[in-house]
C-alpha cells in the first residue's frame, strides 16, 4: 500500500509537486503567479521540498536577469506519484 | 498531519481535486496562441503533403523542407516564448502518461507520413491530401488539448 507523505500533503505543496510533475522546470515569479501567494510563503515551502531532497532549485541569468527555476527531482517526482497513489487508495476505500 | 495518520476519503478526494486543478491550471498556462499553432500545424501539413508527392526530387521536394523549415522555426518560437513566460514543458516524457501519449501521437503521426506516401504509390492520389489535413488537425488537436504532452486532456467543462 502507498504512504501518504507529510512533506508533500500541506495544499500549497501539494499544488507546487502537482504544477512540476507536469513540466519539466517553473520559475519562481510563474509558480508564485500560479499559486497566488507571496514571494515569502512560497519560498518557505520551496525550501521545505528542497530540504526533503523533492526540488532542486537553479538560479540562472537568463535574457540578463536573474531567475530561479524550480524543478522535481526523481525522488520529487517518485514521492509525488507515490502520495497521489496513495490518496486514490484512500478515495477507493483501501486505504 | 503525522505520516502515518490516515486521511479521510473526503480530505483525499478533496486533495486529488487540487492537484487535478493545478494541473489544469499550468497546461492551460502552456497552451500556445492560436495564431502559433495553426501556423505549426499548417507547416507540419505543408511537411507531410509535399512528402507524399515527392519523386526523384521535383518541385514537392522543396515543399518538404519548406514545410520542415517552418515546422521547426515555429517549434523553436513556442519553446523561446514559453521560457519567457518561465516555464519549460517537458520534452522527453518522465510519466507513464507522457510516455504513452508520446508512443500514441508517434503511431499516428508515422502511420499518416508513412500511409500517405504509400496509399499515393498505391494509385490513391488523393492520399497525400488527406493525410496532410488529417496530421495538421491532428497536431492542432495534441497542441490546443495535450499541451504538457501527456494523455491528460484539458476539461472541457474548465473553458
Amino acid at each position: 500500500m502507498s504512504k501518504l507523505d507529510t512533506v508533500i500533503h500541506a495544499p500549497n505543496r501539494l499544488q507546487i509537486c502537482a504544477a512540476l510533475s507536469t513540466s519539466a522546470e517553473l520559475e519562481f515569479k510563474f509558480l508564485k503567479e500560479q499559486l497566488e501567494v507571496s514571494d515569502s510563503v512560497l519560498s518557505k515551502h520551496l525550501k521545505t521540498l528542497e530540504e526533503a531532497g523533492y526540488i532542486s532549485i537553479n538560479k540562472r541569468s537568463d535574457f540578463a536577469r536573474p531567475r530561479s527555476w524550480i524543478a522535481l527531482t526523481s525522488l520529487g517526482r517518485k514521492a509525488f506519484a507515490e502520495h497521489v497513489a496513495a490518496l486514490k487508495e484512500i478515495v477507493a476505500g483501501l486505504g | 498531519m503525522d505520516r502515518d495518520q490516515p486521511i479521510d476519503a473526503q480530505a483525499a478526494k478533496a486533495a486529488l481535486k487540487d492537484i487535478e486543478s493545478s494541473q489544469q491550471n499550468l497546461q492551460r498556462a502552456m497552451r500556445l496562441p492560436i495564431w502559433l499553432s495553426l501556423f505549426a500545424s499548417f507547416s507540419y501539413g505543408l511537411l507531410v503533403f509535399s512528402w507524399g508527392m515527392t519523386e526523384h526530387e521535383n518541385l514537392w521536394a522543396l515543399g518538404m523542407y519548406i514545410g520542415l523549415g517552418l515546422f521547426l522555426g515555429s517549434a523553436a518560437l513556442a519553446i523561446y516564448s514559453s521560457k519567457l513566460m518561465g516555464l519549460k514543458a517537458n520534452l522527453i516524457p518522465k510519466n507513464r502518461s507522457g510516455v504513452l501519449f508520446y508512443l500514441v501521437s508517434s503511431i499516428a503521426f508515422g502511420a499518416l507520413v508513412v500511409g500517405g506516401r504509400w496509399l499515393r504509390l498505391q494509385g490513391f492520389e488523393l492520399a497525400p491530401h488527406l493525410a496532410a489535413a488529417l496530421s495538421a488537425a491532428l497536431m492542432f488537436y495534441f497542441q490546443y488539448w495535450h499541451p504538457a504532452g501527456e494523455m491528460h486532456k484539458i476539461g472541457a467543462g474548465d473553458e
